[in-house]
């Protein structure tokens, strides 16, 4: 394995800038702890919350994408389910 | 899903962070390093011993205990997926289409109508994918005997629709004023004789968008679209006048009018970029600091049709600088809602509780099933981008459809699992497949998306979740549901 390799994984990547010297990620940091003070390695940040109904497959109440703001590029799931 | 499956995630470094991205259900997650290389490897298939043994060598055995536990949070949510994304399968069918489209192309049940009641304009922008309004035919303005008969044919395919949609569209509508005036009256009337509701959109470029015309767009649209691409030079360049005249005056003083009398009811100020403006974020912040609330801005799209002399088309060769600049928007509006101005992008709907269901995630637009567009002529076509195209000419409002067989017929049976590509790729929910259009203009083929759209959907929902983190880790409130969707109430 190589690239994504543990220790491998965030070279070479000049965006991620995980040295907590950052303030965004100073925050970041504060949230990856658990109450008993542990460090935290995946921090939940919402959970799923799409709808799973099946019977919804014939509702109609949503808007058509395309009645939306941007007529020229789709874009599904920013829409609103009025239910 | 058991430990050691293929796990659905995207990872991917965000402004400083780390984040992982669950499809199935939206779920996101904040991660570090070790965090990071145990969800690669468990992308990976990795069962749980090896994964722990490796992830013990990089960061420790306590960081590999504690990064097991915490992955089941995000397997948990990945387990939701009713179509879940090749790697498991590549069979598309597996998922019955019938189980996610229940309409038949030959009797669709219509929702919503796109009118084209102008195939004229005033303006004669450069990217105009309506080929400067007259959709590559003669320049002609829709009669109200077309207007009433579209909105006869919407009601007698709606079925129980309860509320059906129609948008005024163009070329530009308000040179057909009178004509909407007489549609959405005639509409009201016949959907209240059948107790359905009308829901009215109307999309202008507001060169003539007066006080008048502004009181009347005010009462009786749900939603008004209104063209305005940003800073001066940045509009004047793409969207003048014939003969060239700028135009970016007029139109501000005439759309800042009409969203001081809009309270809080819903619009979009949407504009497009350009290569000429890849620091669109600047036009953003221009819109913003006009007060403008809500805002789109757009990448430009043109089929091969379109010209592109003067080099404003974007190209494969700009998605980094786009990618990074959709992150600078994300920067410029937390540091506005820090500072007490909240203003809504439309790509940036990432957060509202209130999304769509799989079933319209996995459907797609609805071109051709749900919603269709009409000529001035009365002819129809699945959807606006399709007008003009006469081999997708779907039938008239006055003969009816034409059979769904021909090529707006594999139109309106396209869903996400007929896309090859798009089963598999982690944007699959929030596109939904893309824009059929947009795809065929790219790449000769209904069933494979527009790759330079399918790039530039992914930076902006990847700047949109950094967003979303952001504010969630600064603890700022939930943000507003999405965009206007019409309620039979």
């Amino acid at each position: 394995m190589s690239g994504e390799f543990p220790g491998e994984s965030l070279k070479g990547c000049d965006r991620i800038r995980m040295d907590h010297k950052t303030a965004l990620h100073h925050k970041a940091s504060e949230s990856e702890r658990d109450p008993g003070g542990e460090r935290r390695h995946i921090v939940p940040l919402r959970g799923g919350r799409l709808h799973p109904d099946r019977d919804l497959v014939e509702c109609r109440d949503c808007q058509v994408s395309c009645q939306s703001a941007c007529k020229t590029s789709c874009t599904v799931g920013n829409q609103r389910c009025p239910r | 899903m058991a430990p050691g499956e293929f796990l659905d995630v995207h990872l991917f470094p965000a402004g400083g962070l780390c984040l992982a991205f669950v499809p199935a259900t939206d779920g996101l997650f904040l991660v570090d390093e070790a965090g990071w290389d145990a969800l690669t490897l468990a992308r990976r298939g990795m069962g749980p011993a090896e994964l722990r043994r490796l992830v013990a060598d990089a960061h420790g055995r306590e960081a590999a205990e504690r990064c097991l536990a915490e992955l089941e949070a995000v397997r948990s949510a990945a387990a939701h997926d009713p179509f879940p994304a090749a790697g498991t399968r590549d069979d598309g069918d597996a998922l019955p289409a019938d189980a996610w489209l229940p309409s038949s192309p030959d009797a669709p049940r219509l929702k919503a109508l796109c009118l084209n009641v102008s195939h004229d304009c005033d303006l004669a922008c450069r990217y105009c994918f309506a080929g400067r309004g007259s959709f590559g035919g003669r320049r002609s303005l829709m009669t109200a005997e077309v207007g009433r008969a579209a909105v006869d044919f919407l009601l007698a395919h709606a079925g129980d629709v309860p509320v059906c949609e129609i948008d005024f569209f163009g070329g530009e509508p308000l040179l057909n004023l009178e004509v909407v005036r007489e549609v959405v009256d005639y509409a009201r009337r016949r959907g209240k004789e059948q107790g359905k509701a009308f829901g009215f959109t109307l999309t202008t470029n507001a060169f003539t968008l007066g006080p008048d015309e502004a009181a009347y767009l005010d009462e009786t649209m749900d939603n008004v679209v209104l063209s305005l691409d940003g800073r001066p030079r940045v509009h004047d360049r793409m969207r003048p006048a014939p003969g060239g005249r700028p135009t970016h005056a007029r139109v501000l003083e005439n759309v800042k009018r009409f969203v001081a009398g809009r309270g809080d009811r819903d619009y979009w100020v949407r504009g497009t970029f350009t290569a000429h403006n890849l620091d669109f974020s600047a036009d953003v912040a221009y819109l913003a600091g006009e007060g403008f609330r809500n805002i789109s801005l757009e990448p430009a799209v043109g089929g091969a049709g379109v010209a592109a002399a003067d080099g404003w088309r974007l190209t494969a060769e700009h998605v980094d600088e786009v990618r990074a600049e959709y992150f600078r928007l994300a920067d410029l509006l937390f540091d506005l809602e820090e500072r007490g101005r909240r203003v809504v992008f439309f790509h940036f709907i990432t957060e509202a509780d209130e999304g769509p269901c799989y079933a319209k995630r996995v459907r797609g637009c609805g071109a051709g099933r749900e919603y269709m567009a009409v000529t001035p002529d009365g002819d129809l076509y699945p959807c606006h981008q399709f007008a003009g195209a006469a081999e997708y000419r779907a039938g008239s409002v006055f003969e009816g459809l034409s059979g769904g067989h021909g090529p707006a017929g594999r139109v309106a049976r396209l869903w996400l699992g007929a896309k090859p590509s798009c089963r598999s790729c982690w944007a699959r929910y929030r596109c939904s497949g893309g824009c059929h259009a947009n795809g065929l203009a790219a790449t000769g083929s209904l069933t494979d998306p527009d790759p330079l759209g399918c790039a530039f959907m992914k930076a902006r929902l990847e700047a949109a979740l950094y967003l979303e983190a952001r504010r969630t880790l600064a603890g700022m409130a939930p943000a507003a549901a999405g965009p206007w969707s019409p309620s039979a109430a």
